[in-house]
């Protein structure tokens, strides 16, 4: 909720500043931002094929398609002969921006060199020039790579050539992920974290480099060491430039620079370094320049970070800029879609038909289904402005599908969260693995906790704990009983999910012992701060 | 659709009533009633752990000279070892043991008194615990030096025609025998088959053992080769699959190919002879599996289409104290919209609670209760007409594999002290496959079923011990009981 708000106020601070804009004609200096979204939408899912491709070791053909899953673990094994490639065919032209690569020893089985091609209308292919993937993990991984292209392409089918692969272990190759990266087609980037290293701000704020309506000078003092500004997105984003605004730009502003992303805990420059920086200003005038700045090769990353080299420093040890950052476009998931593409997946992978307690009735699951599924197609291409009303629809279809549910007989309530309109509080002991819910902790900081009233006094010695994903699965939990009256600890330890637990067929879970049986109807359960998800809560 | 049959069974009743009164000049009216039957519930199936010939296996072995263990159990009698393995995995209540006889000590001269002694009181160990063997007699256990430790073609023979009259005395106590004997193990790998004889090997095996013990063999192409198909041996020859991780592998059984005639002959046969597995040790994942776990869906679904009735806990499950993958899988929650979109078989009350809500189950719980057979009895009716009763009763296999090692299935009426009133063989049963019903008509004379106290169902591997149905229904004596009059 406290971030809806704050978008709220965001827009509406750039829709003054828009105003401002055109009434005094002053430039409003913000990033260009276009963004992008890899969904598992229906025409955004290409379907996967292969020529030149033998599956083995329990891939067959009808497994192509978990290459192209961007949550996909289970290994992909092939064979290849010459000319293979895998084909990628989507409902409708999209715009690619990259590759990714997930592998699982790579190193020993990865592919190790590949060509990426998109369909001409005229039926011919363009081939890339071959590219070679460079892995670094030398033990399992799984280790995934984000290869940029050198420019967005818009095709409808696409083909990644597979030249050679590393064959430690035989010529079989194996695969998690190997798919085009899809450039989403509207809605603005999340302004990224900005951080300093070894320079020391002293005019202006660290966020201005990315976004400086008010056009004001951010000076940053250089130190002996290296000298860099880290920029966080939340999410991936492909660069193939960078923005930036100098004021007396040959007097004081930065004249060679690195630009480095970090994969896979690693800072990789790409080939993007010690670029010059072309100012077209002499020296000595005092004139603003903006400059678009390209990179030699373009990234795809969420944290980019860019090292200063060197500086004019007519006025002394003090760089001044007016804007210095990534020109980004975002890919991968926004976090709308994701949210209605988990609630969708979970339903339709584990959904309960019938009439007991916490079940679907049929009709309406099909219903849901089916209209769920087009609205998740509407998403993918939805605009800013028609974003949040497919996500309505998306919400309303929810509200239907748990009204046909026969509530179980316990009652539950929320203290001190913000649940997502997507996910009902019932759906949290429903005994539906296909249903979760998604809370994020309110700003005040209190405890969230959750309150299971139990219909009759019972005998309860622990509880199962269900989650859908392991990044918001509660890593700490302090559980009480109301016994006679007062809240009775019964459980107050932290909890540890193995990756290994989570994968598509199956929910992950434990069991949480308490630390003695009590008789009570009424349970409160205290959870981390932040987001959670979790699937059911049962009592034993 | 419920009018409807609501008026077909009116109409249904009509009928009886009329050829009642129609067959019978006193006209006696004729009953029929349903037996109210209650599948097993979640929180209940435990019970049917302690069913014999099936399930989750515990691993042991035994240097019949020394009477120790082997390996990290050298240090220990290996009596010890099952003590401990028995203890170790109690929660998971296993009524079978692979158990390893290793000859080593004699590969180059017969078995004596001492061998046969240290075999004979292990079974008695293995009867304390109420544990069956899965039987494996082998000679090379240091597979760095197999040679070291192999016997001859003419002394593995020698041995088994001594072994003769142990293994019929002690024919009770074995579930299945393994062919073993061949190479590191017993595993039959390629050197040692070229060294061996093992035609003469496997049917010098068949031929001294009882017809009705079922031999295991490690892949398909030694049956395809070694034993007619025209003979009975045949029938009785089903396999143990020792490299089990998920996906297939080219030391599978029957390859990695499902669409090869080995892989698919060997989903027929399974239907009728036992068939045992083991995944690799955990401690392997690294070198053999890429370092990951071994999928549980992927072990579900190969462990249902050949249709195995065991499988080791032994293996990638708790080693040293380390979890493996079927930890694993006891954190990995399934319903049953997964296992029908899976295609696996269940019992639909597995996941229910007994007031009928859903519950949630885990892969482990799934794979530890569906190996082999899962038998229950899904409608009874009783019908009288003139003093006789006659009962249709319906039995479904909801387990991997059909109940093959049956010796005896059969409904009984008990009078009030357990003993047989009267009874109807179920000559079909071990042969009822996964998902599959098999309904018996059976009348009882008036005199009969005025003697009888309870309508049960009696069914029992080779050593008589009476096994239970996955109904909630009264289990006593070996028998469960339908009805109580």
């Amino acid at each position: 909720m406290k971030i809806k708000t704050e978008m709220q106020l965001l827009g509406l601070f750039v829709i003054i500043l828009s105003g401002c804009y055109l009434v005094v004609s002053s430039r409003s200096i913000v990033v260009n931002a276009t963004a992008s979204e890899l969904a598992p939408s229906s025409n955004l899912t290409p379907k996967v094929s292969a020529s030149g491709v033998t599956g083995v070791e329990g891939t067959s053909d009808s497994n192509w398609s978990l290459l192209a899953n961007t949550s996909n673990t289970q290994d992909v094994n092939f064979r290849k002969s010459d000319n293979a490639y895998f084909q990628y065919d989507y409902e409708e032209p999209v715009a690619v921006a990259g590759i990714r690569l997930t592998g699982w020893w790579p190193n020993g089985q990865g592919i190790s060199n590949l060509t990426f091609a998109s369909k001409n209308a005229d039926g011919t292919w363009h081939k890339s020039d071959p590219i070679a993937i460079a892995w670094t993990s030398q033990g399992a991984g799984p280790e995934t790579l984000q290869i940029a292209l050198k420019t967005i392409v818009k095709a409808q089918s696409y083909r990644i050539y597979i030249n050679s692969a590393n064959h430690t272990w035989g010529d079989k190759i194996t695969m998690h992920q190997l798919q085009p990266i899809v450039k989403q087609s509207q809605s603005a980037v999340t302004a990224p974290e900005v951080t300093f290293d070894g320079l020391a701000i002293t005019a202006g704020t660290a966020d201005n480099l990315v976004n400086n309506p008010t056009h004001h000078d951010i000076d940053f003092v250089p130190s002996n060491r290296q000298n860099s500004i880290s920029y966080h997105y939340a999410s991936s984003v492909y660069v193939d430039s960078l923005n930036l605004i100098g004021w007396f730009p040959k007097d004081q502003g930065v004249k060679t620079l690195t630009v480095q992303y970090e994969e896979n805990g690693t800072w990789k420059d790409a080939g993007n370094a010690n670029i010059q920086v072309p100012w077209k200003t002499p020296a000595g005038q005092a004139k603003e320049e903006p400059l678009s700045l390209a990179l030699r090769n373009p990234i795809i990353a969420s944290n980019f970070r860019i090292v200063i080299n060197d500086y004019f420093a007519s006025f002394g040890k003090k760089i001044s800029m007016r804007l210095l950052a990534p020109n980004p476009i975002r890919v991968g998931l926004d976090m709308p879609a994701a949210d209605i593409n988990s609630v969708y997946s979970a339903i339709k992978n584990f959904g309960l038909i019938g009439t007991a307690a916490g079940e679907f009735q049929a009709q309406a699951a099909a219903d849901f289904m089916a209209n769920s599924q087009a609205i998740i197609g509407k998403l993918s291409a939805a605009t800013d402005d028609q974003q949040p009303a497919l996500k309505k629809q998306f919400t309303d279809e929810v509200v239907k599908l748990a009204a046909t549910q026969q509530d179980h007989e316990s009652e539950l309530s929320l203290q001190n969260a913000d649940l997502s309109e997507l996910t009902p509080l019932k759906w949290l002991s429903d005994q539906q693995l296909g249903t979760f819910i998604d809370l994020t902790s309110s700003p005040s900081g209190a405890t969230v906790s959750v309150i299971l009233r139990l219909k009759n006094n019972q005998a309860v010695s622990g509880l199962t704990l269900n989650v859908p994903d392991q990044k918001y699965a509660p890593n700490q939990l302090r559980i009480f009983a109301n016994v006679n009256g007062s809240w009775q600890s019964i459980y107050d330890d932290s909890l540890t999910w193995s990756a290994d637990w989570f994968d598509d067929d199956s929910v992950a879970g434990q069991n949480v012992p308490f630390s003695s049986t009590v008789n009570t109807n009424e349970l409160r359960i205290d959870l981390p701060e932040g987001r959670s998800k979790i699937s059911e809560l049962a009592i034993q | 659709m419920r009018k409807t049959i609501k008026l077909v069974s009116l109409i249904g009743l009509l009928l009886i009533g009329i050829a009642g009164f129609r067959g019978s000049s006193n006209a006696q009216a004729a009953t029929s009633k349903d037996i109210a039957v209650k599948a097993l519930t979640a929180g209940e199936d435990h019970q049917l752990l302690n069913n014999q010939d099936r399930g989750l296996r515990l691993e042991v072995n035994l240097d019949v000279h020394s009477g120790m263990g082997l390996w990290g159990n050298a240090n220990k009698t290996g009596i010890d070892q099952l003590s401990q393995a028995v203890s170790n995995f109690s929660t998971d209540q296993p009524k079978l043991a692979q158990v390893y006889f290793y000859l080593t000590a004699y590969k180059d001269k017969p078995l004596d008194e001492k061998a046969f002694s240290e075999m004979n009181d292990y079974f008695q160990a293995l009867a304390q615990h109420h544990i069956k063997a899965v039987l494996r007699f082998a000679y090379i256990w240091d597979d760095a030096n197999p040679k070291a430790q192999e016997p001859t073609t003419t002394t593995v023979l020698q041995h088994l025609h001594q072994l003769e009259p142990w293994i019929k005395a002690h024919r009770d106590q074995i579930s299945v025998l393994q062919a073993g004997l061949i190479g590191s193990w017993g595993e039959w790998d390629g050197g040692a088959r070229r060294r061996m004889d093992e035609k003469s090997i496997l049917r010098t095996l068949l031929a001294v053992t009882p017809k009705d013990l079922p031999i295991q063999v490690r892949y398909y192409n030694i049956k395809a080769n070694d034993v007619a198909r025209s003979s009975a041996d045949w029938n009785r020859v089903g396999f143990h699959d020792d490299y089990l991780i998920g996906n297939l592998h080219e030391w599978n059984t029957a390859g990695n190919d499902p669409n090869s005639a080995a892989w698919k002959a060997m989903a027929t046969e399974s239907k009728t002879v036992p068939v045992d597995g083991e995944m690799i040790w955990g401690v392997a994942n690294a070198s053999d599996h890429g370092g990951k776990l071994i999928s549980a869906k992927l072990s579900a679904q190969r462990l249902a289409q050949h249709h195995f009735t065991s499988l080791s806990l032994a293996h990638n499950y708790k080693e040293d104290g380390q979890p493996y993958s079927m930890m694993s899988w006891q954190h990995q929650y399934i319903n049953r919209a997964i296992l029908d979109r899976l295609g696996l078989p269940y019992q639909p009350s597995w996941f229910k609670k007994s007031d009928g809500e859903n519950v949630n189950r885990t892969w482990f719980d799934y794979i530890r209760d569906y190996l082999g057979y899962r038998v229950a009895l899904t409608k009874a009716n009783e019908a009288t007409v003139n003093g006789q009763t006659t009962y249709q009763l319906t039995l479904k296999n909801y387990g991997f594999a059909a109940p093959m090692l049956t010796a005896q299935a059969k409904f009984v009426l008990l009078d009030k002290d357990k003993k047989i009133v009267a009874e109807k063989s179920v000559d079909n049963f071990k042969d009822l496959q996964t998902g599959s019903e098999e309904t018996t008509n059976w009348s009882v004379t008036e005199t009969n079923q005025t003697k009888a106290k309870y309508l049960a169902f009696f069914f029992a591997g080779y050593d008589g011990t009476g096994n239970r149905l996955a109904n909630d229904m009264t289990f006593s004596e070996g028998y469960n009981i339908i009805s109580t009059f």
